[in-house]
């Protein structure tokens, strides 16, 4: 799940960052949001991605949580997060790719 | 931004897909998502990408891009999947089955512009519209939703001038 874009004709002023909203019950993903441009993420930024979240996936905002700039993992698995350590992690599940390059 | 000249309208995609009339005040707002082919005068290209993502659990996942420092210059936009691999949840019930496929789509979810009136615009679009060209663009949000399925997508923004 590699998220990004390239910087823009302005490249000093391009600051990225990637907020990832899961439920916290489960680590399931509901949704990854990559920000770019915005000089700084408030907290009432925050707060409107987890209403966001909640109102399209249905999940009680009181169990969703916010990991900021995680490192993905290297492989091939189901991509999780584990709520105790603050991280990303795959899981056994791997895709159904049927082709190859 | 002037908060009080700040407007908000959502565009029928089903017009959008259609030739229009330039001179018609409801299709000026239209023509700010550029449907006709056209020269450009490209400067500059930017990639975008929504790379491997993957869901297996059957719950609808999102996944959005969204740029803000465009700083008022004219952009082309388009986003398509580069790959798809649907899962499948089966059930069998006596002489019944059930179940569902995965899926995917990929496109603008919204976009922000200044109007030739000097007026912030914020257009919410209400389907996954592939591409779009925007003058003055100032900011455009791009989704990825998929449920079931690994997907990729990508795109590009455009910058010209006219």
């Amino acid at each position: 799940m590699r998220i990004g874009a390239e910087p823009g004709p302005n490249k000093e002023h391009t600051h990225q960052t990637t907020h990832v909203v899961y439920d916290a019950r489960s680590g399931r993903i509901v949704a990854t949001h990559h920000v770019i441009g915005a000089p700084m993420i408030s907290e009432q930024h925050g707060r409107d991605v987890l209403s966001s979240a909640h109102e399209t996936s249905g999940v009680p905002v009181e169990y969703l949580a916010l990991l900021i700039d995680p490192d993905l993992p290297q492989g091939e698995g189901e991509v999780r997060v584990d709520h105790a350590s603050k991280r990303l992690v795959r899981t056994g599940s791997t895709p159904p790719r049927r082709i190859r390059p | 931004m002037d908060s009080g000249r700040r407007r908000r309208f959502v565009i029928n995609p089903v017009a959008a897909g259609v030739a229009f009339d330039r001179d018609s005040a409801a299709n000026r707002k239209c023509r700010y998502i550029g449907i006709e082919g056209q020269r450009m005068n490209i400067y500059y290209v930017r990639q975008f990408w929504f790379d491997d993502f993957y869901d297996s659990s059957g719950n609808l996942q999102r996944a959005f891009i969204t740029v803000s420092d465009f700083n008022q210059q004219n952009i082309k936009v388009t986003a398509q999947l580069n790959a798809f691999g649907p899962g499948a949840h089966i059930e069998i019930d006596g002489n019944t089955i059930s179940g569902d496929i995965g899926y995917a789509a990929v496109g603008i979810k919204w976009y922000e512009f200044v109007d030739d009136q000097g007026n912030f615009q914020h257009v919410d679009n209400g389907y996954f519209v592939p591409h779009a060209t925007i003058h003055k663009c100032v900011g455009i949000q791009l989704e990825l939703a998929f449920n079931r399925s690994w997907v990729g997508a990508t795109g590009a923004f455009y910058y010209f001038t006219d």
